[in-house]
Parts: C-alpha cells; structure tokens; sequence
C-alpha cells in the first residue's frame, strides 16, 4: 500500500501542480511565475516520458544499442538520458526565473555566469566523462547546488525587504521552500546515485522509492501550495 | 548490513539531514522576522494615528484658545478704546486740539489691537511668524491687559521646528502663561528663549505664590494640564520641568533638541 502510494503520488500531484501552475496565465501573472509554470509543465512531460521508458526495460532498442546484448537483464534504467536533458533545461529555466525575480544586481550577474559555466559543465560531461546513458551526477550535484542557493538567496531578500505584506502570500516562498528543501534531501542521494546503484542496487531501489518520490511530493505539494496562495496576482505585477 | 553500505547510509543521511536542519532554521528565522516586522508596522501605525490625534486636537485648542483670547481683547481693549474714543468724541469742549490727538491715540490703539487678533486667526501665523515672534505676541497681549508686568529675553537666532512640533511647542507656552494667567497670583512674567545652546530652550518665570508639585507621576491625574503637557513634551521628544515653591513662584522649562530642528533660511 505504502509502495502503491509512493510511486504513484509523485506522479498524480506533479500532474496537479502543472494544471493548478496554468494560473500563472491569469491577469496580473508575471513573467517569472509563468516561467515557472513552463518548468512545472515540461517535469511532468518528462516524468511521464521517463515513466514510460523505464516500463519499456532492457528490452528498448535504444538501451540495447548502447550498453549490447550481453548486460544483465532488469538492473539497468534506460531513461537516464532523458533525465540528463531534462535536469540541465531544469536548472536553467529556474536560474532564468530566478533572474527575474530577484531584485538583485550581483545575483544576477552571478546567474549569467551560471548559464555560460553549466551548459559548459553540461557538454564537457557528456562528451569527455559520465557520457549521456549514465546518470550525471555533477550536473546535478551542481544544478541543484545553484538552485538552493538562488532560493536561499530569495529567503534573504524576503527577510531584507519593506514590504509588510504576508510572506505566505508570496509564491516565491513556497516555490523556494520546496526547491531548497528537495534539492537539499535528494543531493546527497543524487550525488552518489551510480556507485549506490552500481554496488547497491535494491538500497538505491528503496531509497529512490520512499526518500527522493517523498521529496518529490513535498515539492509539488508547495509549488500548488505556491499557485494558489493568493487569489489573484494583481498586485504581484 | 554490509559495512560498507551502512557507513555509507550513515553518510548520506546524516547529510541530508543536517542540510534539511540548516534549511528548516532558516525558514523559521525568515517566519519570525516576518512576524516582528508585522507587529512594528502594526504599532507604528497606532502611534502614528495616535500622533496625528494629538496635534489634531492641540490645532483644535490652540484655535479654541485664540477665539477666547480674541472675545477676551474685543471687549476688553478693542470695546473699551473705541468708547473711551465715543465719549471723547461726544465731550468737545476747550483745549479742542488736545481732545482731537487723544481721540485719535485712542483709535489708533485700537486699530493696532485690532490688526494683533487679525494675524492671531490666520492658521498659518504661529509658522510665518515663527516662535520667538509668536511668543512675544501672546506676552504682549498679556500686558495689555494691565495685570501683568512681562519680560521677554531672546538668544541666539531661531531654529526652526517642522510645523506640527512647532504648534505642539506653541501650545505648550500657551497653556504655561494661561496657568501663570489663572493659578499663579502674581502680577510679573519673566520669558526666556535661548537657539544659542544645543537645545531650542523655553523658560517661563511668575513671581506668584507658587504651588506643591506632584512628587510622583500618579498625582498628575488631577492636574490635567500639567499632564497634557507632560504628555505633548514626550511626543515632540522635548523636556518638561516645572520647579514651583511656596510664595517663591513657578518657573516652567521647555527643552526641544536640535538634533530634531532645521535651519530657517
């Protein structure tokens, strides 16, 4: 029942998150809340993709052309790729909404650094070591690094601004809340996640099922939180 | 358990947890500066609406008090000279010359008596003429009632105030002389205003019959007037000390930074 629920909850509440993120469409919704919406909306194409790929097993032609016949049946995901792709768009759409929202200079030079040094980052790795198959960790490692601090840097503002409105009403705090807090549980797991499943396979299985689908839930649990923390964004604009 | 998974497990989950505790202080720190800021606004709305109450209400008497001080003068001065000037009119007699120039004195008094309550109605008279210029008037319409013998000192040259402190100041002398007017029993004021020091200072001397100042706090209660200026002395951020002795006088004394002040140009 637990294993029903947390392999499927991720999947049904991103789907939440991405219909509910249509709201950034709204009148009155700025330009950094519609971004982040695109965001919402292409992690639930890719976990669905990812999904569906992962079912396809090592019996996907793709999979069978890169790693050959003879590897073991059944221990290796075929849809790293996807994720490969999918966590450098990431990171960079949130770097590019983070740009917008943040009101200050030096992060943002900062955030224009990041773009040139991880797509960089992105290409060296692929070509010259964790390739595209296998999962890559530093682009994670490092994405996900940027992205806490971008949300704690948000934090800071929030905590150094005038502004006497409710924090809670603000969609940015749930937004940062649940990047800084997935980020920050799912790093640690991401970071080691090929030698763990290289030397651990059933440990990462389990892990992969409760801990990061449980970090997952958490994020889209705030980014709907986020969408509908306020009625209209009006006074947002 | 392999060992080297456990050691392993233990690594990653004491590090996310220690991530995951750095992340929830922070997020706690971010909820309770956000509830400090919202209770200061809060209160500094209060004090603000409090503050506008107040010199709204010291506008109001100060306005109440030149009404009074004008009915008071009208029939007082004003009446009286113009029917000293009628009935010198109405005499004629010998010594015509003399009789035309007294009348005339006369008039004139009361035309100058006349001009002093017109510029003590304008609203904006206390900031045109500033306060040494308008406390020297509410000095000189004293001794024109003949009850007091009044001095005035001015030294140094006049700091300026923002406008709802310089009427809260104004009305802080005001209610002194009135005190001095009703309570004192002495027949001599002695005003003196000093810019020449750090601080904008006020003192207003009677040589009255003086009276028991309230050794504490609480006993202002029955003398509303001295707590209301004890009270407008706080807001303005000034410092009030009345020093009054039996059969000796009261001396009152208004203190007003200059930090708070700005230059007349």
């Amino acid at each position: 029942m637990l294993s029903l629920f947390f392999s499927t909850a991720p999947l049904i509440l991103l789907g939440i998150a991405a219909v509910v993120s249509l709201r950034a469409f709204m009148p009155g919704g700025t330009t950094p809340l519609r971004m982040f919406s695109g965001a919402c909306m292409l992690t639930l194409a890719v976990e669905l993709t990812g999904h569906f790929l992962k079912s396809l097993g090592p019996s996907d032609r793709a999979y069978q052309i890169f790693y050959g016949s003879d590897q073991a049946a059944g221990q290796i995901i075929s849809n790293h790729w996807l994720y490969n792709i999918f966590n450098f768009l990431y990171c960079m759409i949130l770097a590019i909404t983070f740009y917008h929202q943040l009101k200050d200079d030096t992060i943002k030079i900062i955030i224009q650094f990041f773009y040139v040094a991880f797509t960089i980052l992105f290409l060296t790795n692929t070509i010259f070591f964790q390739g595209i198959i296998s999962f890559q960790t530093l682009l994670v490692v490092t994405g996900g690094g940027f992205v806490m601090f971008l949300s704690g840097a948000y934090f800071w503002e929030l905590l150094m601004s005038q502004e006497h409105e409710k924090i809670i009403h603000d969609p940015f705090f749930w937004f940062s809340f649940g990047l800084i807090v997935y980020f920050g549980g799912t790093i640690p797991f991401l970071g080691m996640f090929n030698f763990l499943a290289d030397k651990f396979y059933d440990f990462t299985a389990f892990y992969q099922m409760y801990f990061s689908n449980g970090f997952s839930i958490f994020l889209s649990s705030l980014i709907i939180t986020g969408f509908l923390c306020r009625k209209n964004y009006l006074k947002l604009s | 358990m392999p060992q080297e998974l456990s050691e392993v497990v233990l690594i990653m989950i004491s590090s996310t947890l220690i991530i995951l505790l750095l992340i929830s202080l922070i997020v706690f720190a971010l909820f309770v500066s956000q509830k400090r800021k919202l209770r200061y606004q809060q209160e500094l709305t209060v004090m603000k609406h409090n503050y506008e109450q107040e010199v709204l209400k010291t506008q109001l008497e100060t306005q109440l008090q030149t009404f009074e001080t004008i009915s008071r003068e009208l029939h007082d001065n004003v009446g009286l000279l113009i029917s000293m000037a009628m009935v010198h009119l109405n005499s004629g007699g010998s010594g015509q010359v003399n009789h035309w120039k007294e009348t005339n004195n006369l008039l004139d008094e009361a035309m100058d008596t006349l001009r002093d309550i017109a510029r003590s109605i304008n609203p904006d008279s206390i900031r045109e003429r500033g306060l040494q210029q308008s406390i020297a008037n509410e000095l000189s319409r004293l001794k024109r009632t003949r009850r007091f013998q009044t001095e005035f000192t001015c030294r140094g040259s006049e700091f300026g105030i923002e406008p709802e402190k310089q009427i809260i100041f104004f009305r802080i002398a005001q209610e002194a002389l009135n005190n001095v007017i009703k309570h004192s029993g002495g027949d001599a004021i002695s005003v003196s205003l000093a810019f020449d020091k750090p601080h904008i200072e006020l003192s207003i001397r009677d040589n009255g019959h003086g009276f028991e100042y309230p050794a504490s706090k609480d006993s202002f209660r029955d003398k509303s007037g001295l707590s209301n200026m004890k009270k407008r002395a706080q807001m303005i951020r000034a410092e009030l000390t009345i020093k009054s002795e039996a059969t000796k006088g009261t001396c009152v004394m208004l203190s007003y930074p200059r930090e708070g002040a700005q230059n007349i140009p």
